[in-house]
């Protein structure tokens, strides 16, 4: 696994990204911070950039922005509202792509002749699930101070228990685990997330509240209960889980 | 003079080509020192429906991120295959999986016809390794991102204990890229 030269734990989030790119997925953020409307948002960054930018992540790929959009409307005002002069968006889709549960949209940004993947996407009913936690947390500020250029930003950012929870209920998690693709994306984060909350108390008990609010009990738990069993084959042999976790997803 | 490679894999969704794309991308950027981008365009929930991905590959700036006038394409299904040929420039290179697409498309472009399903499946012992044979044939056809880097890429994506069949599908691939080539 590539690492950046200093330790890990010290390591700022933005390191895990490609060094060329670091400065433009900044300025996208800040630029995303400041078209981005508050207290009341039309998106929050949801996905792998926010589990990165929370240190959950520490590894470098190429990650993607991905933005989750209250519906078409605020998206339509989105893609209309001005952006800095000196941002580049090319959108690599025609038009908004529509599926059955989520419709996307794939364009790319630059702000200094690199590029970096913003997705905006729509899902049916999940917008709900990330909104009510991320307005009572409010947005996820920080100033970054890189090679003498200062970045702030002020961000909606989806909270990881809740990514959790989204990418369990994905049909795609289902169709990935039932092939046993050990090179899923969302398995390995998924895996990672309960390496780290597994024996936190109030991770199962938000989790479970949560998924009862949302009506998703059962599908929650064989998912997860067919992931939990699915561990060795999936390549994740040395991940040790907590004496008793099937039997509490079972009684969730 | 700086150079463009632009590629774009082809095919159905569920068969890793996004993956794929990101690793080629991955691959160029972090371990060989080149500017890379990556997109994707499927239907996200659709398997069996239309996926690809594009990666353009640069040692300069890349001015414009979409692939318009492809260096190689990947097709792993007859319907990839007849819609995305006529974006190849000439003198390029369309990789086809032998299984799939029987009817080749007529160009000013080099065809190889090679069996990665059945290589993944039957020699590998599983088919979702197919997207990294694929990997390998287009690291030897098209020599525009080193070996080493892709298997860095590929290293940096899977879980322990997975490594060997991983790196095992990807060099099978490169196999069948080098004998390609030679005979071709």
């Amino acid at each position: 696994m590539a690492k950046p030269s200093s330790h890990e734990i010290n390591t700022p989030w933005y390191f895990w990204v490609d060094e060329k790119r670091r400065h433009n997925l900044l300025r996208v953020l800040e630029e995303l911070s400041r078209v981005q409307n508050k207290p009341n948002p039309q998106f929050i960054l949801i996905g792998a950039l926010a589990l990165l930018i929370r240190g959950i992540l520490q590894y470098m790929v190429q990650w993607d922005i991905d933005l989750l959009f209250r519906n078409e409307e605020a998206l339509s005002g989105f893609i209309a509202v001005e952006k800095s002069r000196d941002a580049r968006i090319v959108h690599y889709d025609e038009h908004l792509m529509k599926g059955v549960e989520i419709a996307s949209l794939h364009t790319a940004w630059s702000f200094d002749g690199t590029w970096f993947n913003v997705d905006y996407i729509l899902k049916a009913r999940t917008f709900q699930l990330y909104h009510s936690t991320v307005c009572n947390e409010g947005p996820f500020e920080e100033c970054v101070n890189y090679e003498g250029s200062n970045y702030r930003l002020n961000l909606f950012m989806a909270h990881p228990w809740d990514i959790f929870i989204e990418k369990i209920l994905s049909p795609r998690f289902q169709r990935e685990l039932e092939s046993r693709d050990w090179m899923s994306v969302d398995i390995r984060h998924v895996v990672t997330m309960l390496e780290r909350d597994k024996g936190n108390d109030d991770f199962w008990q938000t989790t479970q509240a949560k998924i009862e609010h949302l009506g998703k009990k059962s599908v929650f738990k064989s998912h997860l209960l067919a992931l939990l069993s699915s561990l060795p084959e999936l390549g994740y042999r040395s991940v040790d889980m907590p004496e008793g976790l099937h039997e509490r997803i079972r009684n969730f | 003079m700086s150079f463009r490679y632009e590629v774009r894999l082809s095919g159905a969704g569920g068969q890793g080509l996004i993956l794929a794309g990101k690793v080629i991308a991955e691959a160029a950027a972090i371990y060989d020192n080149k500017t890379a981008t990556q997109s994707q365009s499927y239907g996200p929930e659709a398997r069996g429906g239309a996926s690809r991905s594009e990666v353009i590959i640069s040692d300069d700036v890349i001015d414009y991120p979409k692939a318009e006038n492809l260096d190689f394409l990947l097709a792993l299904t007859q319907e990839a295959a007849d819609k995305y040929y006529k974006d190849l420039k000439k003198g390029g290179i369309l990789l086809v999986d032998s299984q799939f697409v029987t009817h080749i498309p007529k160009g000013e472009f080099v065809v190889y016809q090679i069996p990665i399903t059945e290589t993944a499946k039957n020699v590998l012992g599983k088919a979702l390794v197919a997207n990294l044979v694929a990997l390998g044939i287009f690291t030897s056809l098209s020599a525009v991102v080193s070996p080493k880097a892709i298997e860095s890429a590929i290293l940096s994506r899977v879980p322990k204990g997975t490594e060997e069949l991983n790196l095992n599908a990807f060099r099978k691939g490169l196999e069948l890229g080098r004998s390609s080539k030679s005979h071709g």
